[in-house]
């Protein structure tokens, strides 16, 4: 991948960036009375044109999603490689490939939930794939799904499934990381790899798993070695956390640990994951040649959708401002 | 064998899906309404409805209190109790043993 090639394509990100929803917008959006009043504020915003298109508030999944798909398709647009945006549109892939077994195995048309964002076109795979017809998929994706379909029927059980599709997410994640050479891209992986670790240790913790289970959750190429990881799964919250001090482990691991052993949450877990990538993708604001900036707005771009996502529902559901402010992630500008 | 069906705005019922219960969301009066008569006919045996759902459609309810199916039962939504369920409950109970014994 050649740096100079993004030249043209981070001016154009520049711009986007600039329409990105401000903190001060958010905190008006937070302290809104309810939703009607949400869609006031962003009728001041670029978002108000895919509002007058929906009639009932109860649809406001619509915008979102429409706007997510808009997202992807500029961001393809501007880059001159599709890997950058292949790395981010990867997991609406393996999304993908979950509800094509499901719906192989419930024998139900579930075409509602296709995302239509992935880096490949699933109504053409679809009817390939049902009549035994591999050539449309993508070698890495068939090793993938012939895994889990075989798993399946010789154990019957769907989460399986998920495990198996999760853990040949996330080495393709990290094997296309590495391809762009991009210290930001990997470094991104690697703390996710890092937070989903982590978060499914507390929650087999919780369910009680035993360690043959654990094997085939952890996931490899993070920072923490595998191994640390599936050795504490009988440990409390506290060892883990004396455990890391002597490690040189990120600071927001050990913070997100300590506001889980406070509160047993693991939303609030999550929200530390969130504001600690978002923070990694914060330093494409100094790169600018090369693609980090497309994959930093495309970032940037899911958070605001996520946030706008988790104030819609909060005021519907009349959740108190201060609780929907504990939720609402760090933002990119 | 009776299905079991259960209606509310979206998320106070969806995680019931999980029970394999259906689920049914719904966002006003009318729609309520069709929902409710149209499980009643297809032979849902109970019908569990949120009380904030439940005070739009009173008439409609109480229509089915007379029949034996569905059994239809309020249970308080994600925003907390209007205690119309407990009272309904109080009230069969005073209607069947003559005193409330709640």
């Amino acid at each position: 991948m050649n740096r100079m090639d993004f030249i043209q394509a981070v001016v154009r990100i520049r711009v986007l960036e600039k329409r990105l929803l401000s903190e001060l917008l958010f905190n008006r959006l937070i302290e809104a009375k309810d939703l009607e009043e949400v869609f006031r504020i962003l009728n001041e915003t670029d978002y108000a044109a895919r509002l007058t298109a929906i009639s009932r508030k109860e649809d406001y999944e619509h915008i979102l999603s429409q706007e997510l798909e808009k997202v992807y398709q500029e961001a393809r647009e501007i880059s001159p490689d599709p890997a950058v945006v292949d790395l981010l549109a990867l997991k609406y892939d393996f999304h993908n490939l979950k509800v094509l077994l499901k719906e192989k195995f419930l024998n139900k048309d579930l075409s509602s939930l296709y995302l239509p964002i992935g880096s490949i076109d699933f109504s053409k795979i679809k009817k390939a794939y049902y009549m035994g017809n591999l050539r449309g998929f993508h070698l890495d994706y068939w090793e993938a799904i012939s895994k889990a379909q075989e798993d399946f029927l010789q154990n019957k059980d769907p989460q399986r499934i998920d495990m198996i599709l999760d853990r040949f997410y996330i080495e393709q994640l990290y094997q296309r990381a590495r391809k762009t050479d991009s210290e930001l891209f990997i470094d991104y992986v690697r703390t996710l790899i890092d937070f989903t670790n982590i978060r499914s240790l507390l929650r087999m913790q919780k369910m009680e798993k035993d360690l043959r289970f654990a094997e085939e959750v952890i996931l490899p190429h993070g920072n923490i070695d595998e191994d640390l990881i599936l050795n504490a799964l009988h440990d409390s919250v506290e060892q883990l956390l004396e455990y890391f001090h002597n490690t040189n482990i990120h600071q927001t691991i050990v913070n997100g640990l300590k506001s889980y052993q406070e509160t047993r949450r693991l939303t609030d877990f999550e929200k530390f994951m969130d504001d600690h990538l978002m923070e990694i993708c914060r330093r494409a604001k100094y790169i600018h040649f090369g693609p980090e900036p497309i994959f930093a707005y495309v970032v940037a771009k899911e958070t605001e959708i996520k946030n706008l996502r988790i104030i819609m529902v909060s005021k519907l559901n009349n959740i108190s401002p201060e609780a929907t402010r504990k939720r609402v992630r760090d933002i990119y500008v | 064998m009776y299905k079991i069906a259960v209606i509310g705005d979206k998320n106070s019922v969806l995680a019931f899906k999980a029970l394999g219960i259906d689920v049914f969301t719904v966002t006003d009066e009318l729609e309520t309404r069709k929902t409710v008569n149209t499980l009643a006919k297809n032979g849902y045996g109970i019908i569990f409805i949120t009380e904030q759902i439940a005070r739009l459609i009173p008439d409609t309810i109480s229509r089915y209190d007379e029949k034996v199916t569905p059994a239809i039962i309020l249970i308080p939504s994600n925003q907390g109790t209007l205690n119309i369920g407990m009272e309904r409950i109080n009230k069969n109970v005073e209607k069947a043993v003559g005193t409330n014994i709640l």
